[in-house]
């Protein structure tokens, strides 16, 4: 009220904050005794109070005319209840499932978003690859095979710059919200990897209907489990150590492949064991399945010491 | 006034603690153990106080009852969470509190009356009279209180409607003391402005 003495020096002891909620019996007995001892001594206090209890006046019958809420309310929502009760357990569970897909879309969407975009045009280098090996006399095993040698680097590449540099938009991410780095790390490898296998499988299916001997068996052991098994490997490298190492690795591993390979030179200087390792489909991917579970179980102790 | 106690939860705010405070989470308990009979009991307890804040909050009637509904649901399915650490009409005026503010949000669109004009008002002009918001008519006070911003308009009906100390208040609407201490003054002053903008005079 009284703003020039509220403002003044000779106010500055008094409870001001404290006399509304004297007005309204609303202080504790310690608090409401001293608030009436200063008052009788506070002529300015004493006005302040009546103004408060001016207020309550009027609110207690404004609050005395609230209208009623309609008789039927509880029935109403008793109602409510019995619907959201009857809700079946498919229901339920239908609900649940689709909150969930529309949380997993969502981080999928940021991270499409968040991907360096050098991981989307390197792997189409595999496209003019099978074009041109289309045009060579080749047969179509060693060409399959060619195909399935470089797109599994590529792909293991594309792994090991899974993130970019160091001011990495995912690495922020887990910094400022409660995002699990391994929930960034499963869509970012699940989208680089899968847009890998998609553009592999666009080279090789040319090759797979025009000849009907290659066979599914064949093609895992020759093209999926070698790549999957690679591109773990880098992942799990450059999760532990860096980028540049894993590359360097997976290059020196397919080097020596091609080294070992008799029908890639004639001349063999490494052992043919080590390149029929690379054929052998269930043990490569068991590799790859140890590899990936050691990037997830890693990656939490390595995120902790960076930051 | 015993008509106006019998409205109101009775007593002062110690007393009222003391009192009910032990029949109201026996009660509240019992709505966890998903007995209709006992969120019944709670409704013909709260629906006046509840009714009264979320209507003079909302300022519409058919708005305040949807609000009521949700919060009824709400201790309904939520009975079992709550802690015993305020007391349970506090922990229902949260809920209440939480429902009014989003569907305030929904309505965001809806005129409020600008009250910066109004406190733009000299001082001089506040200060002649002495219980100048007590000589209003009612429909005056009514009128004026709906020109304050929600949050004012809320913080004077919880400490003179609804008779809740200002640490209750504090937990209900989720800001420290002080702010509740300065938003009611602060109340009170553009309660005041409203209505001598609104045409009343001394």
């Amino acid at each position: 009220m009284h703003d020039k003495t509220f403002m003044s020096p000779s106010r500055s002891a008094c409870p001001i904050e404290q006399l509304g909620w004297y007005a309204n019996q609303a202080l504790s007995v310690e608090e409401h005794a001293e608030v009436e001892a200063h008052l009788a001594q506070c002529a300015a206090c004493r006005r302040d109070v009546a103004e408060w209890s001016g207020v309550r006046e009027a609110l207690d019958i404004v609050h005395m005319s609230t209208p009623q809420p309609r008789a039927d309310l509880f029935s109403l929502i008793e109602q409510q209840i019995a619907k959201s009760e009857s809700r079946s357990i498919a229901q339920q569970v239908l609900h649940i499932a689709s909150l969930r897909a529309m949380i997993v879309c969502e981080h999928f969407w940021a991270q499409l978003r968040l991907i360096r975009r050098d991981l989307w045009w390197m792997p189409l280098i595999l496209l003019p690859l099978t074009a041109l090996l289309a045009a060579t006399p080749y047969h179509w095993q060693s060409r399959a095979g060619i195909l399935a040698f470089t797109g599994a680097l590529i792909t293991a590449l594309s792994m090991a710059f899974l993130y970019g540099q160091e001011a990495d938009p995912a690495r922020e991410m887990t910094l400022v919200t409660p995002t699990s780095p391994r929930v960034i790390l499963c869509t970012r490898g699940c989208v680089v990897f899968g847009y890998n296998l998609l553009i592999n499988l666009t080279g090789i299916l040319p090759i797979m209907l025009t000849h009907s001997a290659i066979t599914p068996m064949w093609l895992l052991a020759n093209w999926l489990a070698p790549l999957c098994c690679l591109a773990a490997i880098a992942l799990l490298i450059s999760t532990l150590i860096n980028a540049a190492t894993a590359v360097f690795t997976c290059a020196l591993l397919w080097v020596l492949r091609a080294l070992s390979d008799p029908q890639m030179i004639h001349i063999t200087f490494l052992p043919q064991q080590y390149e029929d390792f690379w054929h052998q489909g269930p043990l490569l991917l068991a590799i790859a399945a140890i590899a990936v579970s050691l990037t997830f179980i890693c990656l939490e102790r390595r995120e902790r010491f960076n930051v | 006034m015993a008509k106006l106690e019998s409205f109101k939860l009775p007593g002062t705010v110690s007393q009222r603690i003391s009192r009910q405070e032990n029949s109201e989470n026996v009660l509240l308990a019992r709505v966890a153990r998903r007995e209709r009979p006992a969120l019944a009991e709670v409704y013909e307890r709260f629906q006046r106080p509840l009714f009264s804040y979320l209507f003079h909050l909302l300022g519409q009637k058919e708005l305040a009852e949807d609000v009521l509904q949700e919060v009824m649901l709400i201790v309904w399915q939520k009975a079992s969470t709550f802690k015993g650490s305020g007391s349970v009409s506090g922990w229902i005026f949260g809920i209440a509190h939480h429902q009014a503010f989003k569907a305030l949000r929904r309505d965001a669109g809806r005129n409020l009356i600008e009250l910066e004009a109004a406190l733009d008002i000299p001082d001089e002009a506040l200060t002649p009279e002495e219980g100048a918001i007590h000589h209003a008519t009612n429909a005056e006070v009514v009128a004026g209180l709906a020109c304050l911003t929600p949050e004012h308009r809320e913080v004077l009906e919880l400490a003179f409607m609804q008779d809740f100390s200002c640490k209750e208040i504090a937990a209900i609407i989720a800001v420290p003391e002080g702010t509740v201490k300065s938003r009611l003054s602060y109340a009170r002053r553009a309660l005041k402005a409203a209505l001598l903008r609104n045409g009343w005079e001394v």
